[in-house]
C-alpha cells in the first residue's frame, strides 16, 4: 500500500505552501470564525449606517445621504474591524512561535518562505471575505433599501482599497511578529496606525501613505474619478517591503 | 555511499558567549539505534535542532545521508521523521487531522492510500479510539504517541527522537522502547535521552555528551566492557584460595582480584590474551572438584559507571 503513495518531489521556496494554505484556510473557513466575524462586523457597520443614514435630515438629497453613508463606512470600516485583524494576525504568528507549532511544521519539508507567504495570503483572503466583503454588502443593502440608487459595481470596486488597507495592517503585524516575541511591539505599531486613518488628506505626504486609502475607497464607491492613485501605489510598495522583511527575518529565526 | 546516516564535523552552536555545543563529531551508522546520552542541558536538543535545520551552526557542519544539513535541510527533512522533546500540535485538530496534515507535506495522494497509512499509524500507537477527538484533551502519553505516529508518517529512513520516553509512565516507556526495536529493521534511530536504563536496553551505539562536548562515542558493548583491559568475572563457592593461586599461574592472566561475600568469592581475572582465556580459563577452574562455579562471564560495567567515569575523566583532562 505504501508504494501507492505519491511522494512530493518538488523543492524550493514554495515547498509546503499548498498544505499550509489549506490548514490556515480551514482554521478560518472550516470553523464558525468566518461567519461570526462577518455577522459581527456586518451588524456593527450596518447598524451605524442604518442609524445615521436612516435618521438623516429629510431635506438632504439621496446623493448627500449616500455620501454620508459611504464616508462613515469607509472610516469606521477602516478602524474597527482592523482591531480584530491586529488581534488575529498578532496571535497567528506569536502563538505559533511560542507554542512550538511553527517548529513542528518547520521540522517537515517546508520552506520558511512558504510558511510566511501562507500566513500573508490566507489572512488577506479571510479578512477580505469576513471583514470587508460581507459587512460591505450588508452596508450596501441598507443604503440601497433606504436611499436607493447606488451602483453595485462601483461599490465593490471601492472595497478594493479597503482590502488593501487591511492587507497593510495584517502584513505589518505578521512582519513584526517575525521580529519580536511579545504582543506589545507587534500589536502596538499597528494599533497606533489606526489613529492616522482620516488624519491626513490627499495633499502632501498623506497621499503617499496607506492611511488615505479610505478616501480612494469612498471616491470609487461613489463612482467619482479618484483624486490620487498614490496611496494605492505607495501601499503596494510598503506591502512588498513588509513581505520581504518578514521572509528574511523568519529565515533567520532560531527554533 | 557513506555507511553513516549522520556525520558531523566540528558542529558547534554558541548563544552569545555561551557554547551550547562545541565541536561535535558524530558518526551514526545506518540501521543502528544510536543513543545520544547526556544530562539535561548537555546540548542534546541543540544538536538535534542543528541536524534538522531548525537552527544554524556557529561553526562546523554535517551531513545526513550525504546531504548538507545547512544548505539542503528541506531535502533532509523529506527523508527523516522527528519527534520533539515536548511535541506541540494544533490543539483544535484531531489526531487523524494532524496526521493528514503531516502526510500532505510528503505525499500528493491518493487520498485512500494516505488514509490507510494514517489508520496503520493510529493502530500502531494505539490511538484509534481517540483518533477523532481534539488533541487539546490528550494526556501527555497520548500526545507523545501521536508524536511518534506523525514522525513515522513518511516511513522515514532516519528517525530522530528527542527524549522519546521522558514523561511517560513505565508502561508507556516500555511501549516506546519496544516500538524502537521494531522500527530498527527498516530505519536508523537516533535518539537523545538521559535515561541510562533505556540506553542499555535498546541501543547498539552510544554517544555521551556533557556540557556541550562529546565525551565518548562507541558501540555500547565496547563501552560496557570498559577501557581498562579485558577481564572475566568468576563467582565460586568452596575453597577459593587454590583457584586464585592457580589462576595467577596461568600464562595469559595478568591480575586476579578477589572479594568474598558470605560463602562466595568473586574473582576478577584480568587477561592479556582473550582468545586463550575464553577457551581455557573455565575448563581449567572446573578441573578443581572442590569448588563450584556459580557464575562466569566477561566483565561488563553498568552504563551508569561508564558514564560517570567518562565524565570524570573528561573533567580531569580539562
Amino acid at each position: 500500500m505504501q508504494s501507492e503513495l505519491t511522494p512530493i518531489r518538488s523543492s524550493g521556496w514554495h515547498l509546503g505552501f499548498g498544505n499550509l494554505v489549506r490548514r490556515e484556510l480551514s482554521q478560518w473557513f472550516g470553523t464558525r470564525t468566518w461567519f461570526t466575524q462577518a455577522m459581527f462586523w456586518g451588524l456593527i457597520l450596518g447598524g451605524v449606517t442604518l442609524m445615521l443614514v436612516g435618521t438623516a435630515d429629510p431635506a438632504s438629497t439621496p446623493e448627500e445621504r449616500i455620501t454620508t453613508g459611504l464616508m462613515l463606512f469607509t472610516i469606521f470600516g477602516s478602524i474597527f474591524p482592523a482591531i480584530a485583524i491586529i488581534i488575529f494576525s498578532t496571535s497567528s504568528v506569536l502563538e505559533e512561535k511560542e507554542r512550538g507549532t511553527a517548529a513542528w511544521v518547520l521540522s517537515k519539508p517546508v520552506s520558511r518562505t512558504a510558511f510566511v507567504l501562507a500566513k500573508m495570503f490566507v489572512g488577506v483572503v479571510s479578512y477580505s471575505v469576513s471583514l470587508v466583503l460581507i459587512p460591505g454588502l450588508i452596508v450596501f443593502s441598507i443604503i440601497y433599501l433606504i436611499v436607493g440608487a447606488i451602483p453595485l459595481g462601483s461599490f465593490l470596486l471601492g472595497l478594493g482599497p479597503m482590502i488593501l488597507w487591511y492587507t497593510f495592517v495584517h502584513f505589518l503585524c505578521v512582519c513584526l511578529g517575525t521580529v519580536f516575541n511579545s504582543v506589545g511591539p507587534v500589536a502596538g505599531p499597528a494599533s497606533v496606525s489606526l489613529f492616522f486613518v482620516n488624519a491626513f488628506d490627499l495633499s502632501g505626504i498623506g497621499a503617499y501613505t496607506p492611511w488615505t486609502l479610505s478616501f480612494v475607497a469612498r471616491d470609487l464607491m461613489q463612482g467619482l474619478p479618484i483624486t490620487s492613485i498614490s496611496p494605492v501605489i505607495s501601499t503596494l510598495i510598503v506591502l512588498i517591503v513588509l513581505l520581504l522583511i518578514a521572509i528574511w527575518r523568519f529565515g533567520k529565526e532560531e527554533f | 555511499m557513506s555507511q553513516f546516516a549522520i556525520e558531523t564535523q566540528g558542529l558547534s552552536k554558541a548563544y552569545g558567549d555561551l557554547w551550547a555545543l562545541r565541536s561535535l563529531d558524530l558518526r551514526v551508522p545506518k540501521n543502528s539505534i544510536f543513543a545520544f546520552l547526556g544530562p539535561n542541558g548537555a546540548g542534546k536538543t541543540t544538536a538535534i535542532k542543528l541536524l534538522l535545520g531548525l537552527t544554524s551552526p556557529s561553526e562546523g557542519g554535517g551531513y545526513i545521508f550525504g546531504i548538507d544539513i545547512t544548505r539542503q535541510s528541506n531535502d533532509i527533512r523529506g527523508r527523516i521523521g522527528y519527534l520533539a522533546q515536548h511535541p506541540r500540535f494544533y490543539d483544535y485538530m484531531t489526531a487523524r487531522e494532524t496526521l493528514r496534515f503531516a502526510a500532505h507535506f510528503y505525499y500528493n495522494g491518493p487520498k485512500e492510500a494516505i488514509e490507510k497509512r494514517i489508520q496503520e499509524l493510529l493502530t500502531l500507537v494505539d490511538l484509534e479510539e481517540k483518533a477523532d477527538r481534539a488533541i487539546k484533551g490528550y494526556s501527555g502519553g497520548e500526545t507523545q504517541r501521536l508524536g511518534i505516529a506523525q514522525a513515522l508518517i513518511n516511513s522515514p529512513e532516519l528517525l530522530i527522537l528527542d527524549e522519546p520516553a521522558s514523561g511517560l509512565d513505565p508502561q508507556g516507556r516500555e511501549e516506546v522502547l519496544d516500538l524502537m526495536e521494531q522500527l530498527q529493521k527498516t530505519t536508523t534511530i537516533f535518539y537523545s535521552t538521559h535515561i541510562l536504563d533505556d540506553v542499555q536496553r535498546v541501543s547498539d551505539t552510544v554517544a555521551i555528551i556533557n556540557k556541550g562536548t562529546l565525551v565518548a562515542q562507541a558501540p555500547i558493548n565496547q563501552l560496557l566492557s570498559g577501557t581498562d583491559g579485558v577481564a572475566y568475572v568468576l563467582t565460586i563457592e568452596g575453597d577459593y584460595s587454590k583457584v586464585e593461586s592457580h589462576l595467577k599461574n596461568l600464562p595469559y592472566v595478568t591480575a586476579v582480584t578477589t572479594r568474598t561475600e558470605d560463602d562466595s568469592a568473586h574473582l576478577v581475572v584480568t587477561v592479556e590474551d582473550e582468545t586463550k582465556a575464553k577457551k581455557d580459563m573455565l575448563r581449567s577452574v572446573l578441573s578443581d572438584k572442590t569448588v563450584t562455579v556459580t557464575e562466569f562471564g566477561r566483565r561488563k560495567y553498568e552504563l551508569e559507571e561508564v558514564f560517570l567515569r567518562l565524565v570524570e575523566e573528561k573533567k580531569d583532562a580539562e
